[in-house]
């Protein structure tokens, strides 16, 4: 009995080892730097239809700069679907469990794309799972109520941090929508602290506006560019109350085994920004972003 | 003749019957086409108020299209949108500016989109809150939101005093956009001001600018002259020119409160030829505008654009062009055969001159080819006094040492002839002493004493103790010559570098020491040699060069001494340089001949035996290593040669 117990000891440890082996064997497989998306002949874009990243009919800011990237690489560009809660993983291989700045890393996953483009939000817990490229994109979350809301859109001090505090302020016991694991995770504005209730949507981020404006609940909370689409679709059913996070900025995601193509992605930014066509994107699918962040376009225009 | 004189009569009333007819035909067809030309005037002026009228009729349906603009320009979506945002209390800073920026991106479109013939019809567009500030002010080069009330461009301005200017625009009852005038020509501008009302309320007012240039050139511009070539129109806003073309100017015009819409006004103003001419002026006004069109039609126009003296002066006219024409041709015509003569004779004088230049330059590459010849010659001779410079050096040196050598090898000769004498008289002693030896062993001789006695006789006789003694003098003698010989080879090698590098440290005493001992022949017979050596750091230089300018100096100090005299050789150094000085006490050189010392070719020696090149050469090795060489002389005192030899750093 005693010789059966240790031969099933011995035989879990190889099965681990070999798993783990494996493993390791088919993530290096899938580890996609700059040789092996020019080996391979494909870009594959990991995106989610959100604002006017990625529109969700075939184009978008993100959907146009990934796509000249690819033809800067000399490769195809192919969309992958992906949506926010896999799509880390869908990136590194590993399925991650965030703690507000920090995260925990979990099973594996299998691999489905080379890069993350869809106006994706530099935030602690992501920097410690992926690396971001140069900032692509200026951002800032701020608090949107539905028209008929007794809430009033603050008054601008100047003072960010002042301006934070007024909007917190109006959330205190007020139904508030976020949405985890995105850049409107509660956990990264401490709502609570703010005496807010707050809701977890469970649709997608393109939805939360419409769902304020469908009374699910009377405030969310959306970063700029998505504010800025809001607006425009439904006017005068929807009102920005204030801010709540400070300047943030926005990048494109690699793996931490890509970094020939970070750098190559970063290089390829820096002409797009130099030669005007970035600039040409930003317009055409932000024409007002210009207007809040004057000091991040400033340079490129 | 009764019957000739009838017929000269009857022909003279035939002639004066037909003249008059002519004449009357004449006055016929002249009042005929005065008849003609006035009622075609006449269907002319009726045709141009009619075009006038369309004129009239075309803007004032451009202006009602302005009027729907303004009314499509307010009911913009993106307006709205941003007074409902303003209104649901949103600030600039976070969200309202958005709605302003599409509302002002809307505006720029419509500026961009509206356009007439290609020219874009609106050259500014402003919306003013009700506050009067102006949170859009796009213009046609450029964009501007002001709704800081910041200033923009004229020539309307919306800030300070000027802002009382846009106020009379203002109308906040609702309708259709008014127009308005500011400023005139190319200065001015025509506005269309609409009020925005917001749910109800009045919420600011959109105005539009056009340039009347604009509405001129496209419904209007007609001609430059209205003197000679017909109508001109002009642009009427509240009794003043609004619009006047370039060539009419407004102090002339009659003032618009004084013409009548279908009345013509007559008056007259200078011509384009400074003579009076008389002017129509027709007010038509452009319904549903506060504006009016006035043509300018000139009275020569209306009547007589075509009266028979008019036209005798313009067939005149058509005359004297044909005949000036004509004459201009002939001229013409000649000026060129004198000017085809001239290029003919150019050209044939261009022939010659290359036939010339091709004779000069033929000649000139045969004095060319001479001089190349010479130059070649002149090479070659030079070559030949180089190698007749070298051959007298070699020769002078072949003579030193063939001295030096010719004493040694004579008395070892000598030696050597002595000492065969002596072998063979010790053969034959040697020879003698075997034959009394052999007969005293074969018993032919009985008594060894003799023998003995014999060959101490022999050997007196044949002075064999002389010899033995002598031959070991010679030996040693000829062995000292021998040394001499190695001596004499062993300086020769070390004057010539021979087994040396060329470039290369040297020790410059020893370069002086072995050139002595090469001249030392012809040296020493002349003058007592006086060695002052300095202790001398070694030189890189090409050392038998240098010795050869050693050389050169020595042999000309020898040849300087008459009878006797003294050479003396100096050697020292500074911290830069390495000094040589050879003094001789010669007959010395007047200036004239110092002078030249070092120029190519240059002797005081007689024909054939010097060749003039050594100091000249001399002076070429010591450039060559970066030296200087001076010489001072002073005739019957002796000459002093010193170098300087720089050491490298």
């Amino acid at each position: 009995m005693k010789r059966r117990s240790v031969t099933l000891l011995e035989g879990a440890l190889f099965l681990t080892a070999l798993m783990t082996f494996v493993s390791v064997l088919g993530t290096a497989a899938h580890a996609a730097d700059l040789d092996d998306v020019r080996q391979r002949g494909v870009l594959r874009h990991l995106g989610i239809p959100y604002a006017n990243f990625v529109t969700g009919t075939g184009d978008g800011m993100d959907v146009e700069l990934t796509t000249m990237f690819a033809g800067y690489l000399g490769v195809k560009y192919e969309y992958v679907a992906t949506d926010w809660g896999t799509v880390v993983p869908d990136l590194t291989g590993r399925k991650v469990k965030v703690k507000g700045a920090d995260v925990e890393m979990l099973e594996e996953a299998p691999v489905k794309g080379d890069m993350i483009a869809n106006g994706f939000t530099v935030l602690p817990w992501r920097q410690k799972v992926v690396n971001f490229s140069k900032p692509t994109f200026p951002s800032q979350i701020w608090l949107i109520a539905r028209a008929d809301s007794v809430v009033t859109p603050i008054k601008p001090t100047g003072d960010i941090d002042k301006d934070i505090e007024a909007t917190r302020a109006l959330m205190k016991g007020k139904a508030v929508m976020a949405l985890e694991k995105t850049c409107l995770d509660p956990s990264l504005y401490d709502f609570q602290a703010a005496g807010a209730e707050v809701i977890l949507f469970k649709g997608k981020l393109n939805e939360l506006a419409p769902a304020v404006i469908n009374n699910e609940a009377e405030m969310t909370i959306l970063d700029v560019p998505d504010a800025l689409v809001a607006l425009g679709k439904w006017p005068g059913k929807i009102k920005i109350i204030g801010p709540v996070s400070k300047k943030q900025v926005m990048g494109a995601g690699f793996t931490k085994d890509s970094p020939k193509l970070l750098e190559e992605y970063n290089k390829f930014l820096d002409k797009t920004q130099q030669d005007g066509s970035y600039m040409k994107i930003v317009k055409k699918y932000y024409p007002s972003a210009t207007a809040y962040f004057p000091d991040f376009f400033t340079s490129f225009q | 003749m009764g019957v000739f004189r009838s017929f000269s009569i009857i022909r003279g009333i035939a002639a004066i019957l037909f003249s008059l007819a002519l004449v009357v035909y004449l006055g016929f067809l002249l009042y005929s086409q005065y008849r003609y030309q006035s009622e075609l005037q006449q269907y002319a002026l009726s045709h141009m108020l009619a075009d006038v009228e369309n004129r009239s009729t075309a803007a004032g349906y451009f202006f009602a299209e302005r009027a729907d603009d303004m009314t499509r320009l307010a009911e913009r979506r993106e307006l709205l949108v941003y007074f409902e945002n303003l209104a649901l209390g949103m600030s600039m800073e976070y969200g309202l500016s958005a709605s302003l920026m599409e509302a002002e991106s809307a505006f720029k479109t419509f500026i961009e989109t509206r356009k007439l013939a290609d020219r874009r019809i609106y050259s500014r567009l402003v919306f003013l809150d009700s506050s009067g500030e102006a949170l859009i002010d796009v213009s046609e080069n450029a964009s501007t939101r002001t709704n800081n009330g910041g200033s923009v461009p004229s020539p309307l301005m919306l800030d300070g005093e000027s802002r009382e200017t846009w106020k009379k625009l203002v109308t906040k009852e609702p309708g259709r956009a008014g127009f308005l005038a500011e400023g005139k020509g190319r200065q001015g501008v025509i506005i269309l001001s609409l009020p925005y009302l917001f749910k109800g309320v009045y919420s600011g007012q959109i105005l539009a600018m056009i340039h009347p240039g604009l509405v001129y050139d496209h419904f209007l511009a007609e001609s430059d002259s209205i003197v000679s070539k017909g109508p001109a129109f002009a642009l009427v806003y509240n009794e003043r020119y609004l619009f006047t073309p370039d060539s009419l100017l407004c102090d002339r015009l009659p003032s618009p409160s004084s013409l009548a819409k279908g009345k013509a006004y007559e008056f007259s103003m200078n011509g384009d030829d400074g003579s009076s001419v008389l002017i129509n002026a027709y007010l038509t006004p452009i319904s549903g505008t506060p504006f009016s069109l006035t043509a300018f039609i000139s009275a020569n126009d209306e009547k007589q654009p075509s009266s028979p003296k008019t036209m005798i002066l313009v067939t005149g006219w058509i005359g004297i062009v044909i005949l000036g024409g004509t004459f201009i041709i002939i001229r013409t015509s000649m000026k060129n055969a004198v000017l085809k003569a001239t290029q003919d004779q150019i050209m044939h004088m261009n022939v010659e001159l290359e036939q010339r230049v091709m004779e000069r330059t033929a000649d000139i590459e045969a004095s060319n080819q001479k001089v190349e010849e010479a130059y070649a010659d002149l090479k070659a001779a030079q070559s030949q006094m180089l190698q007749q410079e070298k051959m007298a050096s070699i020769g002078q040196l072949a003579a030193g040492v063939a001295h030096e050598i010719n004493n040694p090898i004579g008395f070892m000769l000598s030696n050597l002839g002595t000492l065969g004498k002596y072998a063979q008289r010790l053969l034959e002693f040697g020879r003698r002493q075997s034959e009394l030896i052999e007969a005293l062993v074969k018993g032919a001789s009985a008594d060894p004493q003799t023998v003995i006695e014999e060959m101490k006789t022999l050997r007196k006789t044949m002075k064999i103790d002389r010899i033995s003694d002598d031959i070991l003098s010679l030996i040693d003698e000829s062995k000292e010559g021998g040394e001499r010989v190695k001596k004499i080879v062993l300086n020769l090698k070390s004057f010539a570098r021979l087994d040396e590098a060329e470039y290369q440290e040297t020790d410059i005493n020893e370069g002086i020491d072995s050139t002595i001992n090469i001249v030392w022949n012809e040296l020493k017979y002349k003058a007592d040699l006086k060695k002052e050596y300095g202790d001398l750091p070694k030189l890189k230089c090409y050392s038998s060069q240098l010795n050869q300018v050693f050389m050169n100096i020595l042999v000309n100090a020898t040849q300087a001494i008459d009878k006797h005299g003294e050479i003396t050789v100096h050697t020292w150094h500074d911290a830069g340089c390495v000094y040589i000085a050879i003094s001789d006490t010669g007959c010395g050189m007047p200036p004239e001949v110092a002078r030249r010392i070092f120029e190519p070719f240059y002797t005081t020696k007689e024909v054939g035996k010097g060749t003039g090149l050594g100091m000249s050469i001399s002076y070429d090795i010591i450039k060559k290593h970066n030296g200087r060489i001076r010489m001072d002389s002073e005739v019957g005192k002796g000459t002093t040669f010193t170098i300087e030899l720089p050491i490298p750093a």
